[in-house]
């Protein structure tokens, strides 16, 4: 992380709301309460005044922000020192060349166009249309913010837009929240009546909730992007971040809430509830200060949907309702009619309009959603939600099975089905990892590798074996296990199928090398022996309703069989690895492997029909793959593998 | 220790989106020639594919032999029709050892590098 580029981003943002919110409090809040106050007085002159001053300030350090880190941008950009980022021009090909530089250009010329209108509106304060300007301008500058960031990048359309409409929003309703604090205090301060101080505090609030279920709302949607689980909210450096902020933002809501429901009611009548308003109104103008340093730092990290987590605590929720005992469905029954009672309590209490019964109706309310939450707490690892670094290839597969025959098999077994010569031996049976390994998480199966399981004979391995040894382990088992799940699909999709192909690459004569999931559109997999499958081969290599139904063909010879000779059209030259790990996909129920089988792999990569033995009507097994096409799932966008550095 | 059935579903409880959509950062999505293969041709190009569209002023990419020595074309370019695209030229490659180096730059201005192997055996 950049300090530099992080205080100049802060600044940035933080001058842009203050611009803002100075002409929405003019706007909406003064505009009506305070200039009715003192109609033809010297007071207005005197806010008029203040906001000029800030504005134009605020627009002066966003400028400057504004370039030093178009400078600092440029720099990271090119990988090059300041000094040279500058005589080398770095910065006008990035102003020329980069979408950020087309935003910042624009965003230049909106800022001549503000400070004009503050001049403007110096000349004639009380116009509106001028106001109306100013405010209109200031929006876009603030707004145009969400296109410089992570938003920004979506490779969708439809959900670049999304996103970067809801942080757009979120910039408007912090900057009309945050920037109209200054003036806020500027106007508590200065109240000739504390009717007058009441007046504009009351029509504060109602800017203060507009802004805050704006905020709320757009933050939710942003943090789906960007975040996207509990596990990145919590297990990455983005997502505690994030999580510091919300908890700034739930202070401010405190603060803000006691102004609304306490401090302004009093105004009329006590002279120091003026007082600590204006007090919390500094607080949370602080709070803000601190929110918008973190937004400074957050837009230069990594989301946390986009790194491996690591999970702080020892449990974690499980909200599958099947696996839970009779004992704990009764007491979650009876938690749910029991939080029926405390909101019929909360809601008697508003009603006679005491807190009183409210007040135990929440207490209750909370405990309740904590005792039927543990329910659901499964032991969790701190690698319980991490994505592997190793792909999950016929590569990997076979190097993990290697370390698996040697160091796991004499108590797992072979087949890793529990059965091993050991077996026998030990006070507990091995798991039966080809049936269970897809019902666990990786980074579970990874963390009882690694440090073995409490009280059972299972050992640990790590540090005899290193992580991403471990961690190709993990992806034999579930290449096993997906084998093993494979057995009980057949000629119609599968649309729970949970048994994963592994990735491979394979090369056709001048057509270069081609990747099983690179390509995000359908395979059929076609897994032969040689003289039996001639016939099925040379139909499938003339039937063109495959290719229309956009089915690639990817012939693979299994073990034991000699390949296609060169010349054919399904040739493809193959490691010899894939034969033996795809081999294991293609045995019946009683275990025998198929000497010519089908394999239909949907764009994500996972087997959703499987057809053994060659057909007795070849056309019509093309018809029934071409109908099975049809119905596959489209391409969905995984999370981004980790090799990288950054 | 009670993970029941689909006890995958620990993941999808605690996510909010089943897969959120790529954003952000650039990362290797995926190559041709792929990461850490073996082809028996030598290719024409090499395509890394990126997990979001970069800036095609300051992305690069270029192929080094056993030795370090830059074999490639030296015309690495964003893809003009698949911005999130990179590519580099190879002439007729002689077997051996190959290491592709990236550099790019999102549209997002963040910059992340990487590189990884292949070989080619006939």
């Amino acid at each position: 992380m950049n300090p530099a580029l992080v205080a100049a981003r802060a600044i940035h943002f933080g001058a842009s709301m203050l611009v803002f919110g100075e002409w929405v409090f003019v706007a909406f809040v003064a505009g009506v309460a305070w200039r009715r106050a003192f109609a033809a007085s010297t007071r207005t002159a005197g806010l008029d005044r203040h906001a000029f001053v800030f504005a134009t300030a605020a627009l002066a350090a966003s400028a400057l922000s504004g370039i030093a880190w178009v400078v600092l941008e440029a720099m990271q950009m090119a990988g090059v020192p300041i000094a040279q980022a500058v005589a080398n021009g770095t910065v006008f090909v990035v102003l020329e060349k980069t979408e950020f530089g087309h935003l910042f250009a624009w965003r230049a010329l909106l800022w001549l166009a503000l400070a004009a209108s503050l001049v403007a509106l110096r000349v004639k304060p009380s116009s509106r249309a001028r106001i109306g300007v100013a405010l209109l301008g200031a929006g876009a500058y603030l707004a145009t913010l969400a296109a410089a960031g992570h938003a920004a990048a979506a490779s969708d359309g439809s959900v670049r837009a999304m996103h970067v409409g809801a942080d757009a929003l979120h910039l408007l309703a912090a900057g009309g929240w945050l920037g109209a604090l200054p003036p806020l205090v500027y106007c508590l301060m200065h109240a000739p009546s504390a009717q007058a101080a009441a007046r504009v505090a009351r029509r504060f609030s109602v800017l203060g909730i507009v802004c805050v279920a704006i905020l709320i709302a757009s933050g939710i949607v942003n943090s789906l992007f960007l975040v996207g689980s509990f596990a990145a909210l919590f297990g990455t450096a983005y997502g505690q971040l994030l999580v510091v902020k919300l908890a700034l933002f739930a202070v401010m809501l405190a603060l803000a809430a006691t102004n609304r429901l306490r401090l302004t009611p009093r105004l009329a009548a006590d002279n120091s509830s003026l007082r600590s308003l204006a007090r919390n109104a500094r607080l949370e103008l602080a709070g803000g200060i601190a929110i918008v340093a973190i937004v400074g730092a957050l837009g230069t990290m990594v989301p946390g949907a986009h790194r491996s987590p690591r999970w702080p605590f020892d449990y974690a929720l499980d909200f599958t309702l099947g696996d839970l005992s009779a004992a704990a469905l009764a007491l979650l029954i009876a938690c749910a009619v029991f939080a029926l009672a405390a909101v019929a309590l909360i809601i008697t209490g508003m009603r006679r309009s005491a807190l009183r019964l409210s007040i135990p109706g929440c207490i209750a309310l909370v405990v309740l959603a904590a005792v039927s939450t543990s329910i659901f707490a499964v032991p969790a690892f701190p690698t319980t939600f991490a994505t592997s670094p190793v792909p999950y290839t016929v590569d990997t597969v076979s190097q993990g099975a290697a370390s698996f025959a040697k160091d796991c098999s004499g108590c797992h077994g072979a087949d890793a089905r529990g059965d091993g010569p050991l077996a026998a031996t030990l006070p507990k049976k091995p798991a039966n990892l080809a049936e269970h390994a897809l019902h666990h998480p990786e980074g579970n199966l990874f963390w009882w590798i690694a440090h073995g399981i409490a009280e059972t004979p299972m050992p640990a391995f790590s540090p005899q074996i290193g992580d991403d040894g471990i961690w190709k382990i993990v992806q034999y088992l579930v290449a096993r296990a997906s084998a093993e799940a494979a057995t009980s699909i057949g000629p119609r999709v599968d649309t729970a199928s949970m048994s994963r192909a592994p990735d491979f690459g394979y090369e056709i004569a001048g057509e270069g090398q081609r990747t099983l999931a690179g390509d995000r559109t359908p395979a059929l997999i076609v897994l032969y022996t040689l003289p039996q499958s001639d016939a099925r081969l040379s139909q499938l290599a003339s039937d063109h309703r495959l290719v229309h139904g956009k089915v690639r063909v990817i012939a693979i010879p299994l073990p034991g069989s000699p390949p296609l000779p060169d010349d054919a059209a399904l040739r493809a030259q193959v490691e010899p690895a894939i034969p033996t790990i795809y081999a294991t996909f293609v045995r019946a129920a009683d275990d025998r492997t198929a000497l010519h089988a089908e394999l239909l792999v949907d764009a994500n990569g996972i087997v959703r029909a499987r057809w053994l033995g060659v057909p007795t009507n070849g056309v019509d097994r093309d018809a029934q793959i071409v109908a099975a096409a049809q119905h596959l799932p489209a391409h969905s966008s995984m999370p981004a593998s980790m090799h990288h550095g950054h | 220790m009670k993970f029941g059935h689909p006890a995958v579903a620990l993941v999808g409880a605690c996510a909010w989106f089943a897969s959120a959509p790529a954003a952000a950062h650039a990362f290797l999505d995926h190559a041709i020639p792929a990461v850490g293969s073996t082809v028996h041709e030598s290719p024409q190009s090499i395509r890394l594919w990126f997990t979001e569209q970069l800036e095609p002023a300051f992305s690069h990419v270029q192929v080094v032999d056993a030795s370090g020595k830059e074999i490639d074309k030296g015309d690495s370019h964003v893809d003009a029709s698949d911005a999130s695209v990179l590519a580099v030229g190879v002439p007729a490659l002689a077997p051996g050892k190959y290491r592709v180096q990236w550099r790019v730059v999102s549209v997002d201005t963040h910059v992340t590098e990487g590189d990884f192997t292949f070989e080619i055996k006939p």
